[in-house]
């Protein structure tokens, strides 16, 4: 009974031009963003590969020059893209590309792609995310209202029920003739997806792809079970097809138009952001006193001189057996670190706390949980930009130290004036940077991944009440 | 006649509640748009003005420190006195480009691009690349402005309240019982909607008025009055798109699908498949080339210009043997290479600007294609938060700071030290606003571009109903 109930639903799905043509569109729509994704990444990854070539070439020959030059002079990080990204460019046009790793500081990254764009970044991007979060949802839309709805308005719900069709039966079929309809289109999109993926790894580091694109995958089909249970229940709920197509969109509305602006303003409001002056003014406070907002700089270096005259038991300078210049840059680098990672600490954290704001919105809309996901297994949300950044800065750190270090062990009685060569720029590891596993992008994104289980959940519940009440009248 | 419609019609939909419904959820994002519009404009007000309190405390002090640094021996990188210590921090003022009067109305780029930049006699590209911070993710969502409400849900609401003007009339089967009157069937249509249109307009404009107001803009002005000419336009369109959808004589349900359908396409889908396309083909170099051709000219120049001992010194003058006196010329050097790097990036520079040039080209020809786009674009530039306005700011700029440059780079060649009477002299930035007339120009060929294809579709629908049968 089931089976036969499903199959006249996707016969007549298939028969609809509204769901042939959207879902031909939608499939259009997937390719386009898969073969733009794809373009774009094979450029950007070559231009990151030749970024990253030349940074380390401009260090090992940079000549001689002292050690403190060199830190000056310092590396670029750029920051590296992977395959996934293809799928959901998620915050990268909104994140800088690159940072200036050099000493005494640690910068901002630089230059976000959306400003070498026109207004029109600011309409979204076209990728696959796009289509599975805003446009599939509308597919389910127009594929489930009528689904009761209709039969009721045509008078065909009486005549089933009459010849004793139990409901539950009923909805099951329903359903499954649903699953079916959307597998149509969805297993051709899946396939578009994972040839992109292979296409983009080059054989390469796909195998670091295939959990995190499964994730992405069952992350997905949450989302759009909790679409189909709404759709199906709210058809089995109302008495004409009409209600119930405006209660979808009206829902469909809400989810991905008005809920994400709205818990973005709601989160600026419960913790703003800084402004960019007033964290360089805390930054230049902290640096020129101390994180701790009492010692001094004088304070400080008359510290660190005891300090050091005490651990090499002398009493001038002039005596050490080692260079000043580097123990006092070391030192100043350290009170930065301190500084940068209170105040960048705090700023994260801020970003992290509206971050939280809007992922506990998403018991109000589904888009709230799917979208922090999604970006989180294509490695392009703000956590991972963070990790990059993290990462960065402890090669900044690195590479200060062992700059420093040089100084005070071998500069000594020349402090600036000490002069290192090719040799020494080679004995300092590249940068190399491997984007964190997919258990930590599930640690980061446990909230919004168990509120979207929960929606699939309550979206299949209210489908089973709904469709067990299902009444003529 | 059709005032008796419109009468008619707006008792029905009170009778109906719908209208209360959607015109309560109306006023109700409006309200939530407005807010947040204004709060981010008086956020800004708020940072220029601790902006240009630093600027001021710093300059006003500056001249007695001049002074006193004449006596106290500071060492060359910390002296008041030396053309780029002021010219790089202790003189510098902020370039700011306030907001204006219809700020609050549209966000827009406002929270991409800066709107205060510290001036310095670093280069340009430098300069300008400073960002205000913000948290990447509300950056990608994007904010709950007013020009929001309008652009996306506003259409919503007007297709809400009328896709089904003549489909539910013949529904409930007082269709034909109407037209037994002597009305024409457009005429009925255009007065049902008037009632429509009325409600949703008036909600939009006065609360749009309200916001400017309550943000310390001004209702009573051009741009204003601009403003409301584009909701009007954009109100005809998407009336328009429901009358053409009402004339083809399916069901509601099917109109409600079509509309939808429309609406999709027009806002959501044209406006990113051209920025894909304005990107593929103009494809802006990233960055990640920028910087390489960066640093790959800053060596070039450094070994034209002996570079490691300069900047070497310059970052330490204090240790340098001969002290103070060697550091003018250190300085000299190191903004000799700079100047030699800023002539070899130019360039690169101005491929960056050719290629978004060719973007914005192309923008500006298929930005017809999309309503929801001329509309957000004439919103942004009617409140000053539209990426023109922040292109002229950023040249301007530019022009400001090579002024800025030259008067220190002239002083640390000569190895000259400013005197205090001299930072009063100092120029100071100050945005001249686009030409009226051209950004009049742009809203009227947006308001053509929305008003064009509204009459077509009016007029196409108003033909189809001719033929429209009464019964299915």
């Amino acid at each position: 009974m089931i089976l036969i109930i499903a199959r006249k639903e996707i016969t007549e799905m298939l028969r609809d031009g509204r769901v042939k043509w959207s879902g031909a569109i939608l499939l259009a729509l997937l390719a386009m963003a898969f073969l733009a994704g794809w373009s774009r990444h094979q450029e950007l990854s070559r231009q990151h590969r030749m970024a990253q070539e030349a940074t380390r070439q401009h260090w090992l020959t940079q000549g001689k020059k002292n050690p403190h030059s060199a830190a000056h002079y310092g590396i670029y990080a750029f920051k590296p893209k992977l395959p996934m990204a293809v799928l959901d460019t998620g915050t990268e046009p909104y994140t800088g590309v690159a940072v200036w790793l050099e000493a005494h500081k640690q910068n901002e990254f630089k230059y976000r792609p959306a400003q070498d764009a026109t207004m029109l970044a600011r309409f979204g991007e076209l990728t696959a995310a796009t289509v599975l979060q805003l446009l599939v949802p509308l597919l389910i839309v127009i594929m489930t209202f009528s689904a009761f709805a209709g039969e009721k308005e045509q008078g065909t719900l009486r005549q089933l029920l009459s010849v004793g069709v139990p409901p539950r039966q009923l909805a099951l079929g329903k359903a499954l003739g649903l699953v079916a309809g959307m597998g149509v289109y969805l297993v051709p999109a899946a396939l578009l997806g994972a040839g992109t993926l292979v296409l983009v790894s080059g054989g390469g580091d796909s195998a670091a792809s295939v959990p995190r694109a499964l994730w992405l995958a069952l992350a997905y089909v949450l989302y759009f079970i909790a679409f189909a249970g709404i759709g199906l229940a709210i058809s089995a709920w109302v008495k004409s097809p009409r209600v119930a197509l405006i209660c979808l969109l009206g829902f469909w509305i809400f989810n991905c138009l008005v809920a994400p602006r709205a818990a973005v303003d709601l989160s600026k409001r419960l913790n703003p952001t800084p402004t960019a002056f007033g964290f360089a003014k805390v930054m230049a406070e902290d640096l020129a006193g101390g994180a701790d907002g009492h010692s001094s700089a004088g304070d400080r270096a008359a510290q660190l001189r005891a300090n050091t005259l005490r651990k090499y038991g002398v009493s001038r300078i002039e005596d050490l057996p080692v260079s000043f210049a580097g123990i006092s840059l070391q030192a100043g680098e350290e009170h930065g670190n301190e500084v940068f990672d209170k105040r960048y600490g705090e700023l994260w954290a801020a970003f992290e706390r509206q971050n939280q704001v809007r992922s506990w919105s998403a018991f109000a809309a589904p888009l709230l949980a799917i979208r922090p996901v999604s970006m989180g297994m294509s490695g392009t949300d703000s956590a991972q930009h963070r990790h990059f950044a993290k990462a960065a800065e402890e090669y900044r750190r690195v590479l200060n130290r062992k700059m420093n270090d040089e100084l005070r062990d071998h500069g000594f009685g020349k402090d600036f004036g000490h002069l290192v060569g090719d040799d020494f720029w080679k004995e300092i590891p590249a940068f190399e940077y491997s984007a964190p596993d997919v258990s930590w992008v599930l640690a980061n994104q446990a909230l919004p991944l168990g509120i979207l289980g929960l929606w699939a959940l309550a979206g299949m519940a209210a489908c089973f009440l709904a469709t067990t009440r299902l009444r003529v009248d | 006649m059709l005032t008796h419609i419109l009468k008619y019609d707006l008792k029905n939909l009170m009778a109906e509640r719908s209208l209360q419904l959607v015109a309560l959820l109306f006023m109700a994002v409006l309200a939530y748009g407005a807010w947040n519009g204004a709060a981010w404009k008086s956020h800004q007000n708020t940072t220029l003005e601790s902006v240009r309190q630093e600027q001021q405390k710093r300059l006003e002090a500056l001249p007695g420190r001049i002074v006193r640094a004449a006596s106290e021996g500071l060492p060359s990188f910390q002296d008041p006195r030396m053309p780029n210590v002021v010219g790089s921090r202790e003189g510098t003022p902020y370039l700011i480009l306030p907001p204006r009067e219809l700020s609050a109305l549209s966000i827009g780029q406002s929270d991409l691009y800066p709107y205060y930049l510290r001036a310095s006699t670093q280069s340009a590209a430098s300069v300008m690349s400073a960002d205000e911070i913000e948290n990447p993710d509300n950056l990608l969502y994007g904010r709950f402005d007013l020009s929001f409400v309008l652009v996306y849900l506003f259409p919503l609401l007007i297709l809400a309240l009328s896709y089904n003007v003549l489909s539910a009339e013949r529904e409930q089967g007082t269709l034909a019982l109407t037209l037994s009157q002597p009305v024409r069937l457009a005429t009925l249509v255009m007065g049902k909607l008037a009632s429509r249109a009325l409600v949703l307009v008036v909600l939009a404009v006065g609360l749009s008025a309200f916001a400017a107001q309550a943000s310390g803009g001004s209702a009573f002005s051009t741009e204003f009055a601009l403003w409301v000419a584009v909701i009007l336009a954009y109100a005809a369109f998407w009336f328009a798109v429901a009358i053409l959808v009402n004339s083809a004589g399916k069901s509601s349900a099917a109109n409600a699908v079509a509309v939808c359908v429309c609406w999709v396409a027009l806002t959501l889908i044209v406006p990113s498949a051209l920025h894909m396309a304005a990107g593929a083909l103009y494809p802006v170099p990233s960055r990640v080339e920028m910087i390489h051709a960066m640093r790959e000219s800053s060596k070039e120049a450094a070994a034209r210009g002996s570079l490691l001992l300069a900047r070497y010194l310059e970052d330490h003058p204090e240790l340098s043997p001969g002290g103070a006196t060697a550091a003018p010329d250190a300085a000299s050097r190191a903004l000799a290479v700079q100047q030699e790097t800023d002539r070899l990036m130019a360039p690169v520079l101005e491929r960056f600007d050719r290629q978004l040039q060719g973007q914005r080209n192309l923008l500006d020809r298929f930005r017809f294609l999309s309503p929801a786009v001329l509309v957000q674009g004439a919103m942004n530039d009617l409140a000053g938060s539209g990426t023109e306005r922040f292109e002229l700011f950023r040249v301007q700029a530019d022009s400001f700071l090579s002024r800025w440059r030259e008067i220190f780079a002239r002083k640390v060649f000569a190895k000259q030290m400013i005197s205090a009477s001299e930072i009063q002299d100092l120029p100071q930035f100050s945005f001249q606003e686009e030409d009226s007339r051209t950004l009049l120009l742009r809203v009227f060929s947006a308001l053509t571009g929305i008003l064009l294809p509204a009459a077509l579709l009016l007029f196409a629908g108003i033909r189809a109903m001719r033929s429209y049968r009464l019964a299915t």
